[in-house]
Parts: structure tokens; sequence; C-alpha cells
């Protein structure tokens, strides 16, 4: 299944390593990269591509603020956000912004392709299967004094 | 020695100890001080001097205050005199003292030529109306009395003086009258001299002046001169207390002064402390940022790498895959500590999820790093803080549980955290060894000796308008209260 891609991080190192790791499905085409939430939202607009993947912190704009004006701009783009960031919060802001999934930064290589994958699909991707199931057995686990296990939830996955 | 010596001793006294002071034997231009006590003396002695003179034919002035001058009609016409018929033909003459004063004085003292114009004309006038063989005038004036009762004493000395310049052109015989009462204050030793000088024979008070003899005179004199000797030792004592009284004034001014260097330097470092724990939480922010945000993307991206190199096929052997395996442990390590590195600089969750999911997502980590085991009991109704005080309370948590594991060698630890009363409490209690009594001591009294990490929690809470407390009864107890303006609590 060919699709074009847009990949948008402030660093660059980040955006090489997704594109190494996409490299592994010379099928989809990279058609642009971008640095700031503004040029990511004029990309997108520019190249109408399939999948966006998209970093949340960038100074100016931010990548769920970034998002949901690519949602606006009514070209069907499926929105990827990726992220550093971990919050317990984040799957709710990710839907919020009206973007379609999330994939966590240390776990790129794992998730990636699967999460686009999923995204071209037309379904979405929050979390893969072995956190969710990690995540279950936990809570079941927490006693009722310390409520949920916020700490492995999202800190040390 | 006999009586009858000392009535010899006395008759053999050279000076005279009896006023003099009757119209018939004063001399015509006596400038004559009369001192008194009592209203009704003055009254009855003045009735006596202008009584005389106006039944010798003589003229007489008065001038002196509204009630005086009804008091001396009065005793006059007791006397059978007709004042009324003296008054008609100029002999006697009237005036109210304030209301003569008002017509020379300027300024607050008296305009010579205004005084001899009035004084002088109303003197000629009464002089030209005396009858009898040697006319003469005889006037009574009490506007230095009132002049120094208003507490201007240089204008009644001046006014005495031009008394005695009128004197120079005029013929008159003038007394004057002072209650004795406006003298009361050690300052008026010296006008009060000055006041006696301007005349040529001064009464002392009734009480001297209604002694008969001489002998009862003398004792009297006696008995002032020893009151005149206790008031001098009094004098000196009230001096020297004085004196104590001024020194204890200026200490205490001194040690006040000193308090209020104490209190604006102890508020200065207040708001120094304020200011670095400020920049301190900055810097921690900024600081756990720029860790998360830089390296901590540099270690994602390594970490994609050897990801994508381990699942490659390209890797063949078990010696450089084994290796590969080590480099994605370390950097997994890396990023764990990393991220609990910058979360603990500046927790995220903190600022973004409240103070109850960073208490527990900092207890969760506390307990994994330390083997403590920590109970907590979080009220559940707490909602977000303001900012500052959610701040202050995860970092006396943070303080307080480093210090659990650090010092005090308890395996357990318990966290009670409520909102109660419109405050914040905080409590972290574990069973160890305690606080050594002299860090417990110094942290009830001035912080002195207090560890830095305690200080700065103190410091921390007391910025915030709240209270820090440390018991140490198997095992220590933190106790923090912040206020907060949320007005809600956990019942």
């Amino acid at each position: 299944m060919s699709a074009t891609i847009l990949i948008v991080d402030d660093h660059d190192v980040v955006r090489q390593g997704v594109r190494s790791i996409l490299a592994e499905r010379p099928e989809w085409e990279i058609c642009g990269e971008a640095s700031t939430g503004e040029e990511a939202v004029h990309a997108a607009a520019t190249f109408s591509p399939a999948v966006v993947i998209l970093d949340i912190s960038m100074p100016g704009m931010s990548g769920l603020e970034a998002a949901s004006r690519i949602v606006g701009l009514g070209t069907g783009a499926r929105i990827l956000i990726f992220t550093m960031h971990e919050s317990p919060r984040l799957a709710a802001d990710v839907r919020e912004a009206g973007a379609h999934g999330y994939v966590q930064k240390s776990q790129a290589a794992r998730d990636l392709i699967l999460a686009v994958e999923r995204l071209l699909s037309g379904s979405t991707f929050f979390g893969s299967e072995l956190d969710a199931q990690s995540e279950g057995t936990k809570a079941a686990k927490a006693t009722p004094n310390s409520g949920i296990s916020l700490y492995s939830a999202f800190c040390f996955r | 020695m006999s009586t009858s010596d000392i009535s010899s001793l006395t008759t053999r006294l050279p000076v005279a100890i009896a006023p003099v002071a009757h119209w018939h034997d004063g001399e015509s231009n006596a400038h004559v001080v009369q001192f008194y006590s009592d209203d009704s003396f003055l009254l009855d002695a003045l009735s006596k001097f202008v009584g005389t003179a106006l039944g010798a034919g003589d003229s007489a002035i008065v001038i002196a205050t509204q009630a005086h001058l009804d008091g001396l009609a009065q005793r006059l016409r007791a006397r059978g005199l007709d004042i009324a018929k003296s008054a008609r033909r100029g002999r006697y003459v009237a005036l109210d003292a304030a209301e003569t004063l008002s017509k020379f004085m300027r300024n607050g003292q008296p305009d010579p030529k205004l005084f001899a114009n009035t004084v002088g004309h109303v003197v000629a006038r009464a002089s030209a109306a005396a009858e009898g063989k040697n006319p003469r005038v005889a006037a009574f004036g009490e506007m230095v009395s009132l002049l120094w009762a208003d507490g201007n004493a240089h204008a009644a000395i001046r006014l005495e003086q031009l008394w005695n310049n009128l004197a120079r052109t005029h013929s008159f015989s003038l007394r004057c009258a002072y209650p004795l009462t406006v003298f009361c204050d050690e300052t008026h030793a010296e006008p009060f001299l000055r006041i006696c000088s301007e005349h040529s024979a001064v009464i002392p008070g009734e009480n001297y002046t209604a002694l008969r003899t001489d002998q009862d005179r003398l004792r009297n004199i006696a008995q002032l001169q020893q009151k005149a000797e206790a008031l001098e030792t009094e004098k000196a004592l009230l001096q020297a207390l004085r004196h104590t009284k001024e020194e204890l004034e200026k200490e205490v001014a001194e040690r006040r002064e000193t308090q209020r260097r104490l209190c604006d330097s102890e508020l200065s470092l207040r708001e120094l402390s304020g200011h670095l724990l400020r920049t301190q939480d900055e810097e921690r922010h900024r600081l756990g940022r720029e860790l998360h945000d830089t390296v901590g993307q540099y270690l994602a991206v390594l970490k994609m790498g050897l990801d994508s190199l381990n699942s490659s096929r390209a890797l063949q052997g078990d010696a450089a895959s084994r290796r590969l395996s080590d480099c994605l442990n370390l950097t997994e390590q890396s990023i764990k500590e990393l991220r609990t590195m910058s979360y603990l600089l500046y927790p995220p969750m903190l600022e973004e999820m409240g103070l109850k999911m960073a208490i527990q997502w900092y207890i969760e980590g506390f307990s994994k790093r330390s083997g403590i085991d920590v109970r907590f009991d979080i009220c559940p109704a707490l909602r977000r803080l303001p900012r500052d005080v959610e701040l202050a309370a995860f970092r006396v948590l943070q303080e307080s549980l480093t210090n659990v594991h650090r010092h005090s060698g308890s395996a357990t630890a318990e966290i009670r955290v409520r909102l109660e009363g419109g405050s914040l409490h905080l409590e972290i209690k574990d069973c160890g060894k305690g606080i050594p009594p002299n860090v417990l001591d110094a942290s009830r009294e001035a912080l002195g000796t207090m560890g830095v990490g305690l200080r700065g929690m103190s410091e921390r809470v007391r910025q915030l308008g709240g209270t820090l407390a440390l018991l140490s009864e198997g095992g220590t107890t933190v106790s923090a209260s912040l206020p907060c303006e949320i007005e809600s609590s956990c019942s």
C-alpha cells in the first residue's frame, strides 16, 4: 500500500531516526519534513500527506494545536502523535486534538511501523497491546489505598 | 533663754521685717508688688489701699479683671464710700485689664508709645481730678499678672518697666499683684527675681504678712529656709532621676532601633530566601525540561537505531548480537534514569495533574528506589490548589521522604494529606530513630544548626504563611500546614 508521509519534529536527529525506521517500507514515500507547528500546517496543506507524524513539544505552536489545524484543513490526513511526553492525560489530549493515535519515542522501533499501518487502514493506535496488557495487570494488582498505579503507568514503562 | 530674752532680741533686730505699703505711709512714686494666695485677701488689701486714697480726696485707678473690679467695688461700698460719685468726678477710674492690654499690646509685646499714650492719659486725667491739699494718684494694675499667666513672662517684665518709665513723667503710686500660684515652676525662679527687682518694694503673700509678731515672721522665714533646703535635696534627687530616665529612654530607643534593624534584615533575608527558592524552582524546571527535551531526544533516537539494528538480519553472530543487546539495555537504562532525574527536578504531572497524582507518582517511585513501604492517605476530595502551594507541598514531601530514606533507618513511612479549614495539612511519619535533640531544638528556635534540607522546607512553608513542625517520638513526624484560598475540606 503506497502512501505519503509528513514528518514533523524540531530535532533533526529525530526526523532522521524516523526516516530510517520507515525505510523498512519502501512503498511509503516521505513527502516532506517540518520542524515547527506552523510549517507542519503549511506542508500538510501543500502535500496532502496520508499520514502526519507529529511531535508535541516544539517551539511556538505545539504539535497538538498543529494537529487540530491540520484536521481543520479537511485533507483527510491521519495524524500520529510522536512524543517523549508521558502523562495519563496524553491519550485524551491526542483524541481531543482530533489526532488518530500516538507512539512514545522510546518505543518507536517497536510501534511506529505498526501505528502507521493502522492509521493508513483507517484505524487508530493508542499504545500497543503490550502496554495495554501490562497496564491492565498492574491496575488489577493495585491496592485500593494506592489508587491507580501511575508510576508504572507513565514513567517507567 | 527666757521669753523676755527673745523679745528683747527681737527688738534689737537691725532690719524691719514688716512690709510697708499703707497708703498714708507710702512714698508718692512707689512701685510695689503684692503677692497673694487668696483672692479675698488681695481684695481686702486693695480696698484698704484704694479706700484710703479715695477717703483722703486722692484719685484711684484700678486696672483689674472684672471679678476683681466687682469684688473691690463691693468692699469699697461696704466701707461707706460713694464710688459712683467718685467715678463721676473722675477720681475713681475702674478699667478692665484685658481690654486695656489690647489697646497697647502689639505682636505679643507692649508697645511703649501706645502704652504711654493710653495709660499716661488715664493717669493725667485722674491726677487732675484729685482733690485735697496734696493731691495724689493711687494706681492698681494686674495686666502684668495676666501676661504672666499667659506664659508671656517677657511681656510682663517689659510692662513693669514701662510703668517705671511712666513714673518719670507722671506722679502716681502703683501697686501690682500676682497670685503666687502662677510661679509654680522651677524655671520661674529667674524671671520671678526680675519682676521683684522692677519694684521698689515687695509684699510677700498673706501667709507671711498675716503673722503678727517679728518672732512669728522669723520662725516663718526659718521654716521657709528649711523647706527650701529640703526642696533643693529633692530637686537634686529629681535631677538624678530625670537623668536616669533620659538614659533609659535613650537605651530603649537604641534597642528599638536595633530591633527594627533586626526586623529589616530578617525581612530582607526572607525576601532573599524567597527569591532563591523561586530561582531554584525555575532552574530545576529549566534543567528538567532541557534534559528531557535534548538528551532525552538523542537517547530516544539512539534506541530507535539500536532497536532497528537488533531486529535486522544484518548482524549475525553471538558476540555482536550480545554486545548490541548490552548497548540497548544501557540505552534503555539511560532513558529511565534521565526521565526519573528530569521528573524529580520538576515533575511535569504536578503541573498537569495536580498534587494528588504527583504525590502518588512520587511515592510509587520512591518505594521502588528505596525499598521503604510507604502507606498514604490522601483526602479524596483534594482538588487543584494554587501552584505555589502544590509545589511547596510536593517539595516538603520529597524532602521528608528523602530524609526518611537517608537518616531514619525506618522500613516504613506514612503519609497523610488533608484539606481542612482553608489549609492543606501534610504529615509524613516514620518509625525510625528520630531526630537528634540538638537538631530538634534548633528547629524550634532560630533554625540555627538545622539541616539545610529542613531549613529549606521550613522556609518554603513560611514563605507561603504556613507552619512546619517536627516531632521526634518513636520516629519522626513532619507536619506542614499551608494556607490556600480554596474553601473546601475533606469530611
